[in-house]
C-alpha cells in the first residue's frame, strides 16, 4: 500500500488523541452486550426488510425477537456498500399501464382536510412468517388483526398499536413495560417534526415530490446502500411500499408513488390474486430468485387492498394482508365515526 | 482441534464476542468518535455495533485474519444508519445501564477544550469530503487498516478504496490551497460534537444522519 498517501492524508486532517472508554463503561457494556446476545437465540434467515420494518413497530420484545429473526443474509445494515445507481427500462408494459391507471384512480380521490393533532387509524388483517431456529422455511403466524394509529404531524407524537390482544405505544424513544421514555436534558434525542422517508408523517407524505422521477430519485438517494439482498431496485420498490402499505397516503402523492414504481426497472403484473381475506385483486410485483412482493389492487377501484410476500427459495407465504378500514381519528385509541 | 474464534463467532458463542469486546471495543470506539464527533454517541456506537456484529455473525468467513476489519466496517454502517441500528435493537439499548460513574470532571474539561478545536479544524476539512471519502479515511488513516481490509470493511473493491483515497487527497489538498488563498469558502453546520447532536437528526432518516453529522457535502 502506499504509505506515503496515508500519511500525507493523516497531516491534512487533525486526529484527535484516541483514548479508552471511560472507567467502569468498558466493562458495563461488555457485560450488556453479553446478557443481550444470550438473550437472543442463534436465528439465521433471509427476511425482506419489509418484513423487519413491520416487526421493528411492535413492542420492544418483539422487536428484540424480530432482531434477531432477521439474522445475517439479508439487510439494509449489511456492511457492504451497494451502488445506488439505477439499471435501465422500467416496468413491463403491462405493469406499466396498470399502474398508470392505479395512479390516475388515486389522483381522482378528494384530499381530506386534515388536522396536525389527528392520527391516521388503519385497520388491517396481518400474516407474517418468522424463521425459527435457523430454519429455511418460514412459519407463517395466524392471520390477525391489527390496528394503528399514527401522528399526522410530528413524529414524536405517541402512536398506538393494537395487535393480538396488546396495547403497546408506537414512539421513537424507547418503550419499557408499556411506558415511553423521554431522555433526561442532555442526552441523545430524536428529532421531532415530520419524519423521513424511512419514518413519514403524513405531513411528510404531502410533501414529497409530485413528479414521479424526482420522487424516484430521492427515494433512490434516500436507499442508497441498503437493501443488499434486492438491489437498488428491489430497496427502491420495498421503500415504495413501506410508504402506502399502512398509511393514508395523500391523492397527489400516491399518484406520484405509482408513477415512479413504474420507473423501476422489474417490476411486473400479477393477475388475479386475493388478499388475505379473500378480495380478488390484481398486483404490481418485484421479485428476484430470492423472494417476490406483490402490492394488491381492488380490480374495480384499484385501490391498495394489501400485500403478499413469497419466499421463493421456499415456495412459501411469508407475508399476507389485508386493508380494512383508512381513517383520521382525532385520538390515539380513538375509532372512526361512521 | 479446538474451533477458531472465527468458527465461534459464526456458531454465536458468546464468550468469542466477549473476545471480539476486549480486543476490539476501544478501535470502535475510536472510530466511532471520528465519524460522530461526540463520545457518548461514540459509546452507543460501540454497544450497536456488536449487536449488530451478532445479528450479522453467520457473514463471518471461516478462514482469514483478524476480525477487526469486519467489525470496523459494520461501525461504519452503524454510524451511517445510526436510527435504523438503534430501532433495530431499541429493546436492548433501552436495557443499557446508564453512564453512572462520575466522570473525572477536570480531564473531562480539559479534553473539551483541547478536542474543541480540533474538532473545529477537522470538520472544516473533513466535512467537505464526500461520506464514501470520509470512510476510507476513517478505516485506512485513522484505524489504520490496509487497503485490503478497507475493501473487506467496506465491502468494495481494493481499486475503489484506493480511487477515493485519491480523490479525498485531491479534495484536501485544493481546500489546503483555499485556505492559504484567503476567506474558508464556506460556513458547515454548527458541530461542536456535542451530546444530543445525533438526535438533531431525523429519525429513520438511514444514511443522512451520519452524513449530516459529518457536516455533509452532498
Amino acid at each position: 500500500m502506499n504509505g506515503n498517501e496515508i500519511s500525507e492524508l493523516a497531516s491534512m486532517l487533525p486526529s484527535p488523541a484516541a483514548r479508552d472508554l471511560p472507567g467502569e463503561r468498558a466493562n458495563m457494556l461488555r457485560e450488556h452486550m453479553l446478557t443481550e446476545l444470550r438473550r437472543a437465540p442463534a436465528k439465521n434467515a433471509a427476511v425482506p426488510r419489509r418484513i423487519r420494518r413491520r416487526l421493528a413497530r411492535r413492542p420492544p420484545r418483539i422487536a428484540m425477537a424480530g432482531a434477531c429473526v432477521v439474522a445475517a443474509a439479508a439487510g439494509i445494515g449489511g456492511f457492504a456498500i451497494v451502488s445506488g445507481t439505477r439499471s435501465p427500462g422500467g416496468a413491463t408494459p403491462a405493469a406499466a399501464r396498470l399502474l398508470a391507471r392505479i395512479a390516475n384512480a388515486a389522483e381522482q380521490q378528494s384530499s381530506p382536510q386534515v388536522r396536525d393533532s389527528e392520527f391516521m387509524y388503519i385497520r388491517s388483517e396481518v400474516a407474517f412468517a418468522s424463521y425459527n431456529n435457523g430454519s429455511q422455511t418460514p412459519t407463517m403466524d395466524k392471520l390477525h388483526e391489527r390496528q394503528v394509529w399514527l401522528p399526522v404531524a410530528n413524529v414524536c407524537v405517541t402512536g398506538l398499536l393494537i395487535e393480538e390482544g396488546e396495547r403497546t405505544p408506537l414512539s421513537l424513544y424507547p418503550v419499557v413495560n408499556g411506558k415511553v421514555v423521554r431522555p433526561s436534558p442532555g442526552e441523545p434525542s430524536v428529532t421531532c417534526g415530520e419524519g423521513t422517508v424511512n419514518g413519514p408523517t403524513y405531513r411528510l407524505l404531502q410533501s414529497l415530490p409530485a413528479d414521479p422521477r424526482a420522487l424516484l430519485n430521492l427515494i433512490y438517494a434516500d436507499t442508497r446502500g441498503e437493501g443488499q439482498a434486492v438491489g437498488p431496485d428491489g430497496e427502491a420498490f420495498t421503500t415504495i411500499g413501506d410508504l402506502i402499505r399502512e398509511a393514508i397516503v395523500p391523492p397527489r402523492t400516491a399518484a406520484a408513488l405509482y408513477r415512479a414504481a413504474a420507473l423501476i426497472p422489474g417490476v411486473t403484473l400479477v393477475g388475479h390474486v386475493t388478499n388475505a381475506v379473500g378480495q380478488p385483486g390484481i398486483a404490481i410485483a418485484w421479485s428476484n430468485g430470492q423472494g417476490r412482493m406483490e402490492w394488491i389492487f381492488d380490480q374495480a377501484t384499484l385501490q391498495f387492498i394489501g400485500e403478499r410476500d413469497y419466499d421463493s427459495k421456499a415456495h412459501e407465504l411469508t407475508g399476507d394482508t389485508a386493508i380494512l378500514q383508512e381513517a383520521f381519528v382525532s385520538k390515539a385509541g380513538q375509532l372512526p365515526g361512521r | 482441534m479446538e474451533p477458531s474464534l472465527r468458527g465461534r463467532v459464526r456458531d454465536g458463542d458468546p464468550d468469542a464476542f466477549g473476545v471480539l469486546f476486549d480486543d476490539h471495543s476501544r478501535a470502535v470506539y475510536n472510530l466511532a468518535f471520528r465519524l460522530t464527533g461526540s463520545w457518548a454517541e461514540a459509546e452507543e456506537v460501540v454497544s450497536l455495533t456488536f449487536l449488530e456484529a451478532w445479528r450479522l455473525r453467520a457473514r463471518v468467513e471461516p478462514d482469514g485474519e483478524s476480525l477487526r476489519p469486519w467489525l470496523m466496517g459494520i461501525t461504519v454502517n452503524v454510524v451511517r444508519n445510526f436510527s435504523r441500528a438503534a430501532r433495530r435493537h431499541k429493546a436492548a439499548m433501552a436495557r443499557l445501564p446508564e453512564p453512572s460513574a462520575v466522570p473525572d470532571f477536570a480531564d473531562e474539561l480539559a479534553e473539551r477544550i483541547d478536542g474543541t478545536a480540533r474538532l473545529a479544524a477537522l470538520r472544516a476539512a473533513f466535512g467537505r469530503l464526500r461520506p464514501a471519502e470520509q470512510e476510507v479515511i476513517a478505516l485506512c488513516v485513522w484505524a489504520e487498516l490496509d487497503y485490503a481490509a478497507a475493501a473487506e470493511a467496506l465491502g468494495v473493491p481494493i481499486g475503489t478504496v484506493r480511487s477515493r483515497l485519491h480523490r479525498a487527497r485531491a479534495k484536501l489538498r485544493q481546500l489546503a490551497g483555499e485556505r492559504q488563498r484567503g476567506p474558508t469558502p464556506r460556513q458547515h453546520a454548527g458541530y461542536a460534537g456535542e451530546p444530543g447532536r445525533r438526535g438533531e437528526q431525523l429519525p429513520g432518516d438511514g444514511g443522512k444522519s451520519a452524513r449530516s453529522a459529518l457536516g455533509g457535502t452532498q
